[in-house]
């Protein structure tokens, strides 16, 4: 007798609440085999598609584009066609980034969070709310219910549908549309949705940041030496991965700033390995791979994964482990020609480090105004867990580190 | 294209007339859709099976047969007439048609004041928004239309050791026919149909010997909701053998094994009752590139869609055959055909079996709420504690509510007299997500059968009134 299965939403990664479906690649009715890709979800700025996870025929597709899952939402419903022998919870191929040295016990919301356990326990709403959600393309099993034992009222439901963009169009492809001559309308979704998320999120940290300005002309000067052999390998070699590096070796002496903040439980996360994150501008929107095990990389290999990292993010082919589990991160806006900007940490990180971009500025030089070559960095800490004072030796650190450049080449 | 052949057009087109399609076409109606129903027997199947030759006229046998047992009873209370109580079979089939035809003139009168127009034959599909419609000699008319809902229902499961002659060897929409009592009869299958003929045809005295595979009467049903109706067939003289094989009939004696040994019973008549099959295999589906499954059922989903014009409804889609359940399934499809995001997605369903004493379910039992995951408790009240079970003069059975730990109500299952007629309580109470606490705080009239509800959630909120706490605690299903 063969066997329904009610395909849910794994875990995909850490830290991952929620993710949004894209596509579908199959359709009820359709045949599928064990591991074939059925549908494309959006996670934490990666896309992935989740394979069967038996082989049999599509009875039904529970959610549809534009859904925002919980793990632990139904996908779809499988009649297998063999044996099921294997966990039936979406499978997406992982492994927890390496946290396992840190020096404080890691909670995060995403522990705690109901749901990874596969069950047909339905979430408790009357029949006229599930005929609200319905028609209003919610998922039930993605809402969070109000009333009495969690049961979810039609309010609860209203105010789903406020937080989910467009839901009219849910299924259909996203487009801008023109309601007025001269206005476009263009639905949030996707990466950008996420985005918007995420930076809203960081309104709540309190930022306090720090500038400084360096004579970055002994840093140029041995990029220029090193380029030569990057040159002949037919690559080039940026200053960032000597910013990475000088972060990475302040990051050691300063903890406090490699870390992870849960508001939640009240609780600090210090690692000692230091998962590099670097924003990254894609077509579809900013993304932050990230370098894990970073101060195990020396210059030449931060420039190569950081190259690599920074492919797959443009290409949106990242993994989810190399998009998450970050402690601190980078932004090199002076690629962009910027010459200063305010970066905005990245929750639950607690610090990041923004660098301009470097241009001939005149200092004084033993006492001779001089034209050197002016590196401009500023750091952004969330206050609640660091002070000005820590930030002030933190960013002095970083800042000596980029003037004796050769003292990034040591200690790999 | 043949002169023959050239279609009419049809805006919603239902095919089949029970408590699945009639519903469908009165709700596509009211959703605006111009709607033609078309029934294998035209006007006089409106209602289906349901009302025709189901679940009415068979409550119509089993209140003759309950009443006519209770003389007996209640001659013990008081009540006294004269000679023997006798059944006229003949007299209560003309009561029966006019039961059956006031509620199919109803249908067709429903369906009228609607606008829908009802046409008679066997529909197929030829295309994927097409088909024909035969009937007897009259030449076929080809329908084109823009959605279709197939509401084709069931018929009873033959086999092939009993072929059916409508005479000696008959199903169960026969037995509602006959205009004599059987002095015998074999009922195959003790399922709820055959238990509910076979209480009925043993209280109107024939003698019925019921037959059955499985271990147990209602093999499907937790065996502690069984128990009860297993001792009343007993006491009425039901001879129930169990584990029990049809090998042959030849007319007089029916042959049947019971472990191997094999033994004859001389009956007047042998029904089927092993179950139903779904109406999907003369559809011509395949046109579709639909295809049922090795059941016969349509494996739909929550929107009840067979292709994105055909939706599916009642006992050939999946989950229980009851009227009940095609008649919620057909508002689903009326809408999701006209473009409503709707969504079959009961939490319970309920189904009651006429047996005596009645059985009536909703919701998860104990063992279905475990495997969903549930941290699954029992609270149980029994009627032998209900004052109104008392003045009915019929203790038996019991109330259970399935409720988790949190006191959130998820299944009922009530064995005892009238169980048919409050089970939609407990069912409503799941729908809303009501606790033991509500149930409990909602004041029930006095004396009634409804009472149990609050005193079994008093059971499992631990603070029972007509029960002693301690004596109750503790109870599970079992099996």
């Amino acid at each position: 007798m063969s066997q329904i299965v009610d395909y849910k939403l794994a875990d995909v990664g850490e830290g991952i609440a929620e993710a949004e479906v894209i596509e579908w690649l199959v359709a009820v009715g359709d045949s599928v085999s064990e591991d074939q890709p059925v549908i494309v979800i959006e996670t934490d700025k990666s896309q992935i598609e989740i394979p069967a996870p038996v082989s049999g025929k599509v009875l039904e597709l529970c959610v549809v584009a534009g859904d925002v899952l919980a793990v632990g939402a139904s996908l779809m419903k499988i009649e297998a066609s063999g044996e099921i022998t294997n966990d039936i919870s979406s499978h997406v191929s992982h492994s927890t980034p390496s946290l396992s040295s840190a020096t404080a016990t890691e909670h995060s919301v995403a522990d705690s969070s109901p749901g990874v356990r596969a069950t047909d326990i339905r979430p408790l709403a009357s029949p006229s709310t599930r005929r609200l959600a319905a028609t209003l393309g919610v998922s039930l099993e993605n809402v969070l219910g109000s009333g009495p034992n969690g049961q979810i009222t039609a309010d609860d439901v209203q105010a789903a549908v406020t937080s989910k963009v467009d839901i009219q169009s849910a299924s259909q492809k996203v487009a801008p549309t023109t309601v007025e001559p001269g206005v476009t309308v263009i639905p949030l979704r996707g990466l950008r949705r996420q985005i918007a998320a995420s930076m809203s999120e960081a309104l709540t940290i309190p930022h306090i940041l720090e500038f400084k300005e360096i004579d970055a002309t002994a840093l140029l000067a041995l990029r220029s030496d090193l380029s030569k052999d990057f040159e002949a390998l037919g690559q080039k070699l940026s200053v960032t991965p000597f910013l990475m590096r000088a972060c990475v070796l302040a990051l050691a002496k300063h903890k406090t700033f490699n870390a992870r903040f849960d508001s939640q439980v009240a609780e600090i996360a210090q690692f000692e390995n230091v998962n590099l994150g670097f924003a990254t501008a894609t077509d579809d929107g900013l993304i932050v791979p990230v370098i894990q095990n970073a101060q195990k990389f020396s210059i030449k290999e931060l420039s190569q994964e950081t190259d690599n990292l920074a492919a797959l993010a443009k290409s949106r082919k990242a993994s989810v482990d190399q998009l998450s589990g970050g402690t601190f991160t980078l932004t090199n806006f002076g690629s962009f020609g910027t010459w200063l900007g305010t970066p905005i940490i990245h929750a639950p990180e607690v610090a990041i480090a923004g660098f301009g971009r470097i241009t001939e500025k005149v200092l004084a030089v033993d006492g001779i105004p001089t034209v050197r070559m002016v590196l401009p960095i500023v750091v952004a800490a969330d206050h609640r867990v660091n002070d000005g004072a820590h930030l002030g030796a933190f960013v002095s650190e970083i800042a000596d580190l980029l003037l004796r450049p050769l003292s990034l080449l040591e200690n790999k | 294209m043949v002169v023959g052949e050239m279609p009419s057009s049809v805006d919603l087109l239902v095919i089949g007339g029970g408590p699945g399609g009639y519903v469908a076409a009165i709700a596509a109606a009211q959703l605006g859709r111009s709607v033609v129903l078309v029934d294998s027997n035209g006007e006089t199947g409106l209602g289906g099976v349901c009302v025709n030759v189901g679940c009415i006229p068979s409550k119509a046998l089993i209140e003759l047969a309950h009443a006519t047992h209770s003389i007996e009873n209640w001659s013990q209370r008081g009540m006294k007439i004269s000679g023997q109580p006798s059944v006229d079979m003949k007299d209560f089939q003309t009561w029966k048609t006019e039961v059956v035809s006031g509620l199919n003139g109803g249908v067709r009168q429903l369906l009228k004041t609607a606008g829908v127009e009802v046409r008679q034959g066997f529909f197929r599909f030829t295309r994927k928004d097409q088909g024909v419609l035969e009937f007897g000699e009259a030449p076929p008319t080809h329908i084109q239309f823009n959605n279709c809902i197939i509401a084709t229902g069931s018929r009873p499961t033959m086999i092939a050791e009993l072929p059916h002659d409508g005479k000696r060897i008959i199903d169960s929409s026969d037995v509602l026919n006959l205009d004599v009592l059987p002095k015998t009869i074999a009922i195959v299958g003790a399922g709820y149909i055959g238990v509910e003929l076979g209480t009925a045809l043993a209280q109107l005295g024939s003698k019925v010997f019921m037959i059955e595979a499985g271990e147990r009467i209602l093999p499907a049903l937790p065996a502690t909701l069984v128990a009860p109706v297993a001792r009343r067939l007993t006491e009425i003289g039901v001879e129930v053998r169990t584990k029990t094989t049809v090998v042959s009939d030849d007319g007089r004696e029916l042959t049947v094994t019971t472990a191997g040994v094999t033994s004859q019973i001389e009956v007047d008549y042998v029904v089927v009752a092993i179950g139903r099959t779904p109406n999907t295999d003369d559809l011509g589906l395949e046109v579709l590139g639909v295809k049922p499954n090795a059941r016969g059922i349509l494996e739909v989903g929550a929107d009840l869609l067979v292709t994105p014009k055909i939706a599916a409804i009642g006992d050939i889609t999946p989950g229980p055959a009851l009227a009940h359940k095609a008649s919620a399934e057909a508002h689903i499809a009326a809408e999701v055909l006209s473009g409503h995001a709707a969504r079959f997605d009961p939490t319970a369903i309920p189904a009651v079996i006429f047996s005596d004493p009645e059985i009536a379910m909703t919701g998860l039992t104990h063992d279905e709420a475990t495997a969903a995951g549930y941290s699954a408790q029992v609270a149980m009240f029994p009627m032998a504690a209900s004052g109104r079970a008392f003045t009915l003069g019929d203790k038996a059975g019991f109330v259970q509510l399935v409720h988790t730990a949190d006191g959130v109500v998820l299944g009922a299952q009530i064995v005892g007299p009238r169980a048919s007629e409050f089970i939609a309580e407990v069912t409503l109470a799941i729908e809303m997500g009501a606790s033991l606490q509500d149930l409990a705080d909602t004041i029930h009239p006095h004396p009634s059968m409804s009472e149990t509800l609050p005193e079994a959630a008093r059971v499992g909120m631990g603070f029972p009134i007509h029960v002693s706490p301690k004596r109750q605690r503790n109870n599970s299903e079992g099996k």
